[in-house]
C-alpha cells in the first residue's frame, strides 16, 4: 500500500506533478463525477477501447471483404455504416455518416478534415497525430499530390480527389487490391491493409513484402 | 493506464515492478509506435467528452462546432498544430466552454476545482492528494488558453 510509491492514484505516473492541461481535465472530472454525469468506470472503459479494440485493423477486414465478397462491396457502397456495422462495428459517435470511396486505376482518394479532426472512428480508430496537424490539412487542400510525395505515395498520373469530412460524414478508403493477391485468403490480405492506405496517404503493402 | 492489465500478468517480480513497467510500456509502444494518447490527461479529456455526448449532454456536432471555432482561433493568429497535446488542449478548450455555455459546469466553478486540484503536492508526499498547501508554483503561467 504505502510503499512509498503512489501506484493507487491510478493514472499518474510516479509522482510527478500535474501538468496545467491534467489539472484541468482532473478538476472537470471531479465535478462531472459529483454531479452525476459522467462515471469513472465508463470512462476507463472507453479509453480502453479507443486505445485497444478500435483501430485500423477493423477497417482492414471491411476492406479485405470488400475485395473478396462482391454482395458485400456493393452493400458497403451503398451504405457504408450498415455495411461496417455487420462486421460488428458499431458506428459509435464519428460512424454514423460514413462514405466510403474506392481507388480505382484512375482515382485515388485523399480524406482529410479541414476543419478539426474528424475521422471514421468505427473503422480507422483515432487519428494520428499528423492528421489533425495544421499541416496536414492544409497541404492535402493546396497541394495533395506534393502531400503525397511527401508520403511517399506515387499515383503517377491518376486523378485525386480530395474529400474534406466534417460532422456530416466521414470518409473511408477502400484502396485497389493489390496484384498478385488472387490466392491470399480474407485474413491474409487483410494483413495487407495498412491505416494510411485507408486514409489514402499510403498503399496496401505488396505481397511481395507480406511473403516471408 | 495501457500498461495496467499487461502489469497483471507479466510483473510476477514485485521488486522490479518499476523496471517492468517501463519494458512493458517500451513494448507496447514498439506494438503502437503512434500512441492514441501521449498523456493520461489527453485519454481523459477524450473520453468525457464522448461520455457526455452519449449521456445526452449534448449533440456531437455542437462539440465539434466548438472545436472548430478553437481550433480556428488559434490558427487565425497564425499559430501551427502539430496535432499532438496541443490538439488536446484545444479539445478540452472546447469542451469546457460547450459545457459552461450549457450551463453543465460553469467556468468559475471549475476555475475554483482548479485551484483546488493544482498546484501540485510536492513530489516528496505521495499522499497529497488534498489541494491545501498554497503553494504558488505554476500560478504564474496560470492562464487561459482562449
Amino acid at each position: 500500500m504505502s510503499d512509498g510509491h503512489d501506484h493507487h492514484d491510478g493514472h499518474d505516473h510516479h509522482n510527478a506533478p500535474l501538468s496545467e492541461p491534467a489539472q484541468r481535465v482532473k478538476a472537470l472530472e471531479q465535478l462531472l463525477v459529483e454531479k452525476g454525469l459522467v462515471n469513472p468506470q465508463a470512462l476507463d472503459e472507453l479509453i480502453d477501447t479507443y486505445e485497444r479494440r478500435v483501430g485500423p485493423r477493423n477497417g482492414a477486414r471491411v476492406v479485405a471483404r470488400a475485395w473478396v465478397d462482391p454482395e458485400y462491396r456493393k452493400r458497403l457502397l451503398d451504405n457504408a455504416a450498415a455495411a461496417i456495422e455487420e462486421l460488428g462495428f458499431p458506428p459509435g459517435p464519428q460512424g454514423e455518416h460514413m462514405m466510403v470511396l474506392e481507388n480505382t486505376p484512375r482515382v485515388h482518394h485523399l480524406v482529410v478534415c479541414t476543419l478539426c479532426s474528424c475521422y471514421p472512428w468505427s473503422v480507422l480508430g483515432l487519428p494520428p497525430v499528423w492528421y489533425k496537424s495544421t499541416a496536414y490539412r492544409a497541404s492535402a487542400v493546396n497541394d495533395p499530390r506534393g502531400l503525397l510525395k511527401e508520403f511517399g505515395v506515387d499515383v503517377g498520373d491518376k486523378e485525386v480527389r480530395v474529400w474534406d469530412s466534417s460532422s456530416e460524414m466521414r470518409y473511408f478508403v477502400i484502396p485497389e487490391r493489390p496484384a498478385g493477391t488472387e490466392n491470399l485468403s480474407e485474413a491474409e490480405l487483410a494483413d495487407l491493409v495498412t491505416r494510411d492506405s485507408m486514409i489514402g496517404t499510403g498503399l496496401p503493402k505488396s505481397t511481395a513484402r507480406h511473403v516471408r | 493506464m495501457s500498461a495496467k492489465p499487461l502489469e497483471d500478468k507479466t510483473a510476477r517480480d514485485k521488486t522490479a515492478r518499476d523496471k517492468t513497467a517501463e519494458a512493458l510500456i517500451a513494448a507496447a509502444r514498439a506494438l503502437a509506435p503512434e500512441a492514441v494518447f501521449a498523456e493520461p490527461w489527453e485519454a481523459h479529456a477524450f473520453a468525457v467528452a464522448v461520455a457526455l455526448c452519449q449521456a445526452g449532454q449534448f449533440r456531437w456536432a455542437e462539440f465539434q462546432q466548438s472545436l472548430i471555432e478553437e481550433i480556428g482561433a488559434a490558427e487565425k493568429t497564425g499559430r501551427t498544430i502539430t496535432g499532438g497535446a496541443d490538439y488536446y488542449r484545444h479539445w478540452l478548450g472546447a469542451l469546457t466552454r460547450l459545457l459552461d455555455a450549457k450551463g453543465i459546469v460553469g467556468g468559475a466553478e471549475l476555475r475554483a476545482r482548479i485551484a483546488e486540484v493544482g498546484p501540485p503536492p510536492p513530489s516528496q508526499d505521495p499522499d497529497g492528494r488534498h489541494g491545501r498547501g498554497q503553494n504558488t508554483r505554476g500560478q504564474s503561467n496560470k492562464r487561459d488558453d482562449k
